[in-house]
C-alpha cells in the first residue's frame, strides 16, 4: 500500500504534468461569482416564505403567539424542543409534553427517536425557496429536526432573508459560525419509486413553520 | 459497420424495463425545463458562468486541491489521497479498523460505485449499508444503480414490492410509501448502531475547506448526525473557488437533477463537531480520490471534469430514455457515460460507447456547466479510429471509409455508382453495411434519375 | 451547439446549390424543389458539378481523414463567394460545425471555415438571409413539421415552421416530444439499428396522434428513416421535404 504522502504526491505531479507546469504557479483569478440580492420586502418575504413551504408540502402560519400555535400543534403528543433560547423566550419550553435542556449525547439520541415532534428555531430562512437555514450548536443539535416524524420550526421573521444569494452575500463564509450548517427546504421526501413523491424517508414526513 | 453490443442488450430489454426508464427521464427533463425558463430569463447565461466557474477549477487544480488540503486540516479533518479505486478502498478500510468499526452507513456517492466499494467492505466484514432509498434497493436485489440520481429508475413498484416481501421486509405492498416507511423503519435503528457515516460531497470549497453534500431524504445528515466518524468520497475535481459559488451552483444542480429550486437537505460540513455540540462526528476524514481524473485532466477533453453529476444529460437523451442505465457498460451511463468510460477506462476499452449517440445535441443543450457533449462525443469517435489504426482492428470499416472518400472526391465515379445503384434498386435481404437498417424499414422504389440529369436537361 | 463564427450578409442573389449526395442521388425532387423555390425569390442559382457529399457519413464514423479529403473536395467544389444554400440542416451543420472541429489543427482551417460562413440551410436562407417572411399559394394540409437535431441552434427550424404556417391553407400541427431525435443520425442508424427504429418509432406514434396530412421535414435522412419504419409497419404517412412544400404551395397560386 502507497503511504499517503505518496499518493498525494504522485497525484499533485500527475495534474502538474497534465496541465503541463510546474509546482508553486499562482492560480489565475476566478470568473466572478454571481449574486443577485434583490430588495424585497419584508412583508413580501413572509408571503413568499409561507406561499413556498405550502408549495412544497409543509404546513407555514404567521403569527405573533408561537407559543399558541405549538400548544395546538402537539395536542397531547410529546415534543423535544431544542437549546434554542428564542424558544425559551417563546414560553414553547415551558408547554405540556415539551422536553427541553437535553445536553447529553446518548440521552439526545434516546429522545429523538422516540418523541412525536422536534422543534427548533432557525438562525435565517429563505424566502424565495422556504428554507430554513440551522447552524448547529450546543443550542441547535441536528437530530431533532431530523430523527421526529414532524419537525416545526419557529422563526422570527427578521431573519427571512430574500434568498441564497442574500444569505451568501451576508457570510460569505458560514462556517465561521459553525461547524455544520444545514438549509431544509421542505419535508424529505424521494421520488425513486415510479417518480412518485413520497415525504418523510430519512427526515421528517411533517414540516410545520410558525413565522413570528 | 457492424450492429453494436449496446444495440443488441438494448434490443432484449423487458417491455416494462424499458417503459419505466422511459416515463422517469421524460418527466424528469420535461420539469427541469419548467422550472429553470420559469426562473430565469436566460439559463443559458448561467449555464456558460458556471461552466467557466468550473472550467477555471480544472485549469488550476494543482493549486486548489493543496489549498482545499490545507483549509481541511486546519478545520480538524484527516485528508487522504487515492490514486487508484483499490487505493480508495483501502483508505477507508484502514480508517474503519483502525476504529474498531463494524458497520458503516453510506449516503450515495458516485465515488463509491466506482470504486466498487460496498462489495469490498462486506468481503472483509463490514456491513456497509445504502441508505439512500434507490440505493437500499439496489443493493437489496444485489443490482446495480441504473441512474446517476435516479438508481432506481428501471424498476417499477410491484417488483420493489416483491423484493421487500422476499427480503423479510414486510408482507407484498406495492404503495410507494408503504415501501418507504419500511425502509425508515429498517434503517432508522440501522443509523443508531453504526460506527460510521459514508458520504459523498457535491462539492467542496477551496478558501473555506467546506464540504456541501445534498440530499432529498436526508440520508447523508442521518449518517452524520448519528455516528461518531465521517468519512467522505471526493473526486478531486469536486472543487468551487468561494463559498459564494455555491449560490449558483446549487440552484443549478437542483434544477437540472431533480426540477428542485432546492434540494431538501444542503449539508454544510465544516469539520468534526466542535466543542459542545450534542451530535455529529468526533472525527472527519477526506479522501481525495483520482482513479482515472488525471489521465481525463492529460486527455483533449479535460472539460468533462466540470460535471456535477446532476443527470440532466440523461433524462433528455433520446438513447437513454430507450436503453436506460443497463445497457452501458460501467456505473456512469447516459452521455455523460458515453465519455466518461472510455476516459477514465481508455478508449479502447469500450470503443462502441462513443458511437451509441445519433449526435442529436440535447445533452449539450441541457448540461449545466456547458459541457460540449457532442462535440467530445465527436472527438472520442476520432480517437477510437485512430486506435483502431494503430492496432489493425476494423480494417473492413476503414477500408469502406477510404473507398467512400475516394467516390467523393471523384464526381464521376459518384455519379456512376448512384446510376448503379438506382438501376439495382435497394439492397435486399439482411446482407451487407444496409442488411440491419433495410431489415426495418421499407423504402418507396428509387427514381431514375439523378437531380444532376435534371439540371443538365435544363 | 451554435453559429460559432460570424456569417456573412447575403448581398447578392446569386447562390450555389449544394444538393447533397442523399437528394442527387436518391431524391431529385427535393433538389429540383429547392432551384424552383430559390428561383422564385429571384435567385439566380448555380449548381457546381464537381459536388459530392460535405463529408459528414466519416466525420461522424471517427475517420476524419477520410472525411476532411470529402471536405477538401467541397470546399474546391464551392469556391468563390457566393452564398452555398444546401436543402438539408444536417449537410449545413457538417459544413459549419463539423467541418470545423476536425480542422482545428489543420493549415487549410481558415478556407474551411470560410465555406462555413457562407452556407445556409435552405429555409434559413430564404428568412434570415433573404428577409423573406411568408409564402404565397395554398396548400390544404394539416402539417407536422419534424425540427430536425442538426439545426439546433440554428434559426432553421423557426424559419421552416414560419414559413409553412404563412402558407395558406396550411395548418401546423404541434407533435409531442418535438425536441426529441427521430433517431436517424446517419451511421448511428446502421450500427444501432434496434435503438434507432425503437426512437423513431416514437417519433410516429407521436405523429399519428396529432394525424397530420403531411409530415415535414428539413432533412431528407430523418423523413427516409422514419417513411421507411412507417411503411414496414403499414403505416400510411405521408412525408415531403419542406422545398417541396413550399414549391407546390406556389403551383397553387391564385
Amino acid at each position: 500500500m502507497e503511504t499517503p504522502l505518496v499518493s498525494r504526491d504522485y497525484i499533485l505531479h500527475r495534474i502538474r504534468t497534465a496541465l503541463g507546469r510546474g509546482a508553486g504557479q499562482a492560480v489565475a483569478d476566478p470568473p466572478p461569482a454571481r449574486i443577485r440580492v434583490p430588495q424585497v420586502s419584508m412583508e413580501l418575504r413572509v408571503a413568499s416564505m409561507l406561499e413556498r413551504v405550502r408549495a412544497l408540502a409543509g404546513e407555514a402560519v404567521a403569527s405573533s403567539d408561537p407559543c399558541a400555535v405549538v400548544a395546538n400543534l402537539i395536542a397531547g403528543k410529546t415534543a423535544l424542543a431544542s437549546n434554542a433560547p428564542y424558544l425559551a423566550e417563546c414560553g414553547i419550553c415551558g408547554l405540556p409534553g415539551v422536553r427541553s435542556g437535553i445536553t447529553g449525547r446518548e440521552e439526545l439520541r434516546e429522545i429523538c427517536a422516540t418523541v412525536d415532534i422536534g422543534i427548533t428555531s432557525a438562525d435565517y430562512a429563505l424566502a424565495d425557496t422556504g428554507t430554513l437555514v440551522l447552524l448547529s450548536s450546543p443550542r441547535e443539535a441536528r437530530m431533532i429536526s431530523l430523527l421526529p416524524p414532524a419537525h416545526i420550526a419557529v422563526v422570527p421573521r427578521e431573519r427571512i432573508l430574500t434568498g441564497l444569494d442574500e444569505l451568501f452575500a451576508l457570510l460569505p463564509n458560514p462556517a465561521e459560525a459553525s461547524s455544520s450548517m444545514v438549509l431544509i427546504t421542505g419535508p424529505s421526501r424521494t421520488a425513486d419509486i415510479e417518480q412518485i413523491l413520497v415525504r418523510g424517508v430519512h427526515g421528517p414526513g411533517q414540516l410545520t413553520v410558525i413565522v413570528v | 459497420m457492424r450492429t453494436q453490443p449496446i444495440d443488441q442488450v438494448a434490443a432484449g430489454l423487458p417491455a416494462e424495463t424499458k417503459t419505466a426508464v422511459y416515463e422517469g427521464s421524460k418527466i424528469g427533463h420535461e420539469k427541469r425545463t419548467k422550472l429553470l425558463f420559469d426562473h430565469y430569463g436566460d439559463p443559458n447565461r448561467l449555464r456558460t458562468l458556471a461552466g467557466e466557474i468550473k472550467q477555471h477549477v480544472v485549469e488550476n487544480l494543482d493549486t486548489y486541491l493543496p489549498a482545499v488540503e490545507a483549509r481541511l486540516v486546519a478545520n480538524g479533518a484527516k485528508v487522504h489521497w487515492a490514486a487508484t479505486a483499490e487505493a480508495a478502498c483501502e483508505a477507508v478500510y484502514s480508517i474503519l479498523k483502525a476504529r474498531g468499526a463494524k458497520k458503516l452507513v453510506k449516503a450515495k456517492t458516485m465515488v463509491s460505485e466506482e470504486i466498487e466499494l460496498a462489495d469490498y467492505l462486506e468481503k472483509r466484514g463490514i456491513e456497509a449499508l445504502e441508505t439512500d432509498l434507490g440505493e437500499f434497493i439496489v443493493q437489496l436485489d444485489h443490482d446495480h444503480p441504473s441512474h446517476i440520481i435516479k438508481p432506481i429508475i428501471h424498476k417499477n413498484r410491484r417488483q420493489i414490492a416483491e423484493l421487500f416481501e422476499k427480503s423479510g421486509l414486510g408482507a407484498y405492498d406495492d404503495e410507494p410509501g408503504m415501501i418507504t416507511q419500511r425502509a425508515r423503519q429498517f434503517l432508522r435503528h440501522k443509523y443508531l448502531e453504526a460506527d460510521a457515516g459514508l458520504t459523498g460531497a457535491n462539492f467542496v470549497v477551496a478558501e473555506s475547506g467546506r464540504l456541501v453534500i445534498v440530499t432529498n431524504e436526508g440520508n447523508s445528515r442521518f449518517c452524520l448526525a448519528a455516528t461518531r466518524c465521517h468519512i467522505a468520497l471526493v473526486g478531486i475535481e469536486k472543487i468551487l473557488p468561494r463559498d459564494r459559488d455555491l449560490a449558483l451552483f446549487l440552484n443549478l444542480l437542483a434544477r437540472s437533477g431533480t426540477a428542485q429550486q432546492l434540494t431538501v437537505y444542503n449539508e454544510f460540513i465544516l469539520g468534526p463537531r466542535a466543542a459542545g455540540q450534542p451530535d455529529g462526528p468526533d472525527e472527519m476524514h477526506v479522501i481525495f480520490v483520482d482513479n482515472g481524473r488525471t489521465d481525463v485532466l492529460a486527455s483533449d477533453c479535460r472539460e468533462i471534469l466540470r460535471c456535477i453529476r446532476c443527470g440532466a444529460c440523461l433524462n433528455t437523451c433520446p438513447v437513454y430514455r430507450k436503453i436506460g442505465g443497463h445497457s452501458f457498460p460501467w456505473v456512469y451511463s447516459g452521455p455523460i457515460g458515453a465519455i466518461l468510460t472510455p476516459q477514465f477506462m481508455g478508449v479502447q476499452h469500450e470503443p462502441a460507447l462513443p458511437f451509441a449517440s445519433s449526435l442529436c445535441g440535447a445533452c449539450g443543450e441541457v448540461c449545466p456547466v456547458k459541457i460540449d457533449i457532442p462535440k467530445i462525443l465527436l472527438e472520442l469517435r476520432s480517437d477510437v479510429k485512430k486506435a483502431d489504426a494503430r492496432e489493425h482492428k476494423n480494417r473492413l470499416e476503414k477500408l469502406g471509409f477510404r473507398a467512400f472518400a475516394w467516390m467523393m472526391t471523384h464526381p464521376r465515379i459518384f455519379e456512376m455508382a448512384g446510376r448503379i445503384g438506382r438501376s439495382m434498386g435497394w439492397p435486399s435481404g439482411n446482407k451487407g453495411p444496409m442488411g440491419a437498417w433495410l431489415s426495418e424499414r421499407d423504402l418507396p422504389p428509387l427514381p431514375a434519375h439523378s437531380f444532376r440529369d435534371l439540371w443538365r436537361r435544363r | 451547439m451554435t453559429l460559432t463564427s460570424g456569417r456573412a450578409p447575403v448581398t447578392g442573389k446569386r447562390v450555389q446549390l449544394m444538393a447533397t449526395c442523399l437528394c442527387d442521388a436518391f431524391h431529385d425532387d427535393v433538389a429540383a424543389a429547392t432551384v424552383e423555390v430559390l428561383e422564385h425569390l429571384g435567385c439566380e442559382v448555380a449548381f457546381p458539378e464537381g459536388q459530392t457529399c460535405c463529408g459528414q457519413p466519416a466525420f461522424n464514423g471517427g475517420d476524419w481523414d477520410s472525411s476532411r479529403r470529402v471536405v477538401r473536395h467541397t470546399v474546391r467544389t464551392f469556391s468563390g463567394d457566393d452564398p452555398v444554400v444546401v436543402p438539408s440542416g444536417s449537410c449545413a451543420a457538417m459544413l459549419f460545425h463539423g467541418a470545423a472541429l476536425e480542422f482545428e489543427h489543420e493549415p487549410d482551417l481558415g478556407a474551411v471555415q470560410g465555406l462555413g460562413r457562407r452556407t445556409w440551410e435552405l429555409g434559413d436562407y430564404i428568412v434570415n438571409g433573404l428577409g423573406v417572411r411568408s409564402w404565397p399559394g395554398r396548400l390544404d394540409a394539416a402539417i407536422a413539421l419534424h425540427r430536425s437535431c442538426h439545426t439546433r441552434g440554428t434559426g432553421s427550424s423557426e424559419a421552416v415552421a414560419l414559413l409553412l404556417a404563412s402558407i395558406d391553407g396550411v395548418r401546423l400541427v404541434e407533435i409531442g416530444e418535438a425536441e426529441q431525435c427521430c433517431g436517424f443520425g446517419g451511421t448511428f442508424s446502421v450500427g444501432f439499428p434496434h435503438i434507432s427504429a425503437a426512437m423513431g418509432d416514437l417519433k410516429l406514434d407521436h405523429v399519428r396522434a396529432v394525424r397530420p396530412d403531411l409530415l415535414v421535414s428539413g432533412d431528407t435522412g430523418c423523413l427516409m428513416h422514419l417513411s421507411g419504419l412507417a411503411a414496414r409497419e403499414g403505416i400510411k404517412l405521408r412525408t415531403m421535404h419542406f422545398a417541396q412544400v413550399l414549391r407546390d404551395a406556389l403551383r397553387k397560386r391564385g
